[in-house]
């Protein structure tokens, strides 16, 4: 099952696992993100970096598709996670049955529109979240899982 | 001598990198990189390679957390390399890295390996109770 749908700038780093991975029991953690799924370096870093009761495995989108089929009806917790709420645009165009929420973590936009303190995104991100929340989708920010605080899109998107 | 880069979460490099040089003198090959937030990992592992690239005989990387996102640029830096990272930065490993890398004949490894091993001695616990009695 999908545990959680994240969007981190920096995918797999401390907090993220130290907080979240605890939090949503997580046990495998599908990365998607073309760059990274297509530099070698990258993606040992990110599929070895990990606890070893954890697996992770990165993606490109389309590549993504038939894996997240599979967790989406099987009974591992599973966090989906790609940087930016473009990736989630796609895969929704590609995987039907993706729960209807997102979580936005940590994103650093240069020139970007700061929704809260760690997350400023691009102006493209921006429409994906306007889509994805016309799609009934419920975002909200949260950095580091349980302990941190929770900021709802629909409570400041009026404002952006 | 062997460089080292201290690649930490905010400006807690360079705090360390002045702390050391407060104890130990001024530093060559000793530089402190911060990762602020505000640029991606790729940007910063570029940052961290170029740092390595100063260094004559190779380079540790000083990281303040495993697996956190200093340390995933540090792995970026050190892809097929003889270059290493040493994680949980912190004055006593830093000394003995800043002691022992004046010595002969270490490569980053066997200066990090030896370093790794004395440096969990170094964390200790005191009480008042211990101390000055009850």
């Amino acid at each position: 099952m999908i545990s959680l749908i994240r969007c981190d700038e920096r995918l797999i780093h401390g907090q993220c696992m130290q907080f979240i991975v605890s939090d949503y029991s997580i046990k495998r953690i599908l990365v998607v993100d073309n760059a990274t799924a297509m530099n070698p370096v990258l993606k040992t870093i990110f599929t070895t970096a990990v606890p070893k009761a954890l697996k992770a495995d990165v993606y490109t989108v389309d590549q993504a598709t038939e894996e997240i089929k599979g967790a989406v009806t099987d009974s591992t917790n599973t966090l989906l996670l790609m940087k930016n709420p473009r990736t989630l645009v796609q895969l929704r165009r590609n995987v039907s049955d993706l729960p209807n929420e997102l979580n936005i973590g940590p994103q650093m936009a240069r020139d970007g529109i700061k929704c809260v303190d760690f997350a400023t995104l691009h102006q493209e991100d921006v429409e994906a979240c306007k889509e994805l929340a016309a799609d009934g989708v419920r975002i909200y920010f949260n950095s580091i899982g349980a302990s941190g605080a929770v900021t709802e899109w629909s409570s400041i998107a009026s404002k952006l | 001598m062997i460089g080292i880069a201290i690649c930490t979460h905010s400006d807690f490099a360079q705090g360390l990198c002045n702390a050391v040089e407060m104890i130990a003198g001024p530093q060559e090959q000793l530089t402190a990189l911060n990762f602020m937030g505000d640029i991606g990992l790729e940007e910063y592992g570029e940052q961290l390679k170029k740092a390595a690239e100063g260094f004559s005989d190779g380079c540790i990387f000083v990281t303040d957390l495993e697996n956190a996102t200093p340390f995933n640029a540090a792995l970026m830096a050190v892809a097929y390399t003889d270059n290493v990272i040493l994680s949980g930065a912190s004055m006593p490993l830093m000394l003995e890295l800043i002691i022992k890398r004046a010595g002969e004949g270490y490569t980053p490894e066997s200066l990090a390996r030896e370093v790794l091993q004395s440096h969990c001695d170094a964390v200790s616990l005191k009480t008042s109770r211990e101390v000055f009695g009850s």
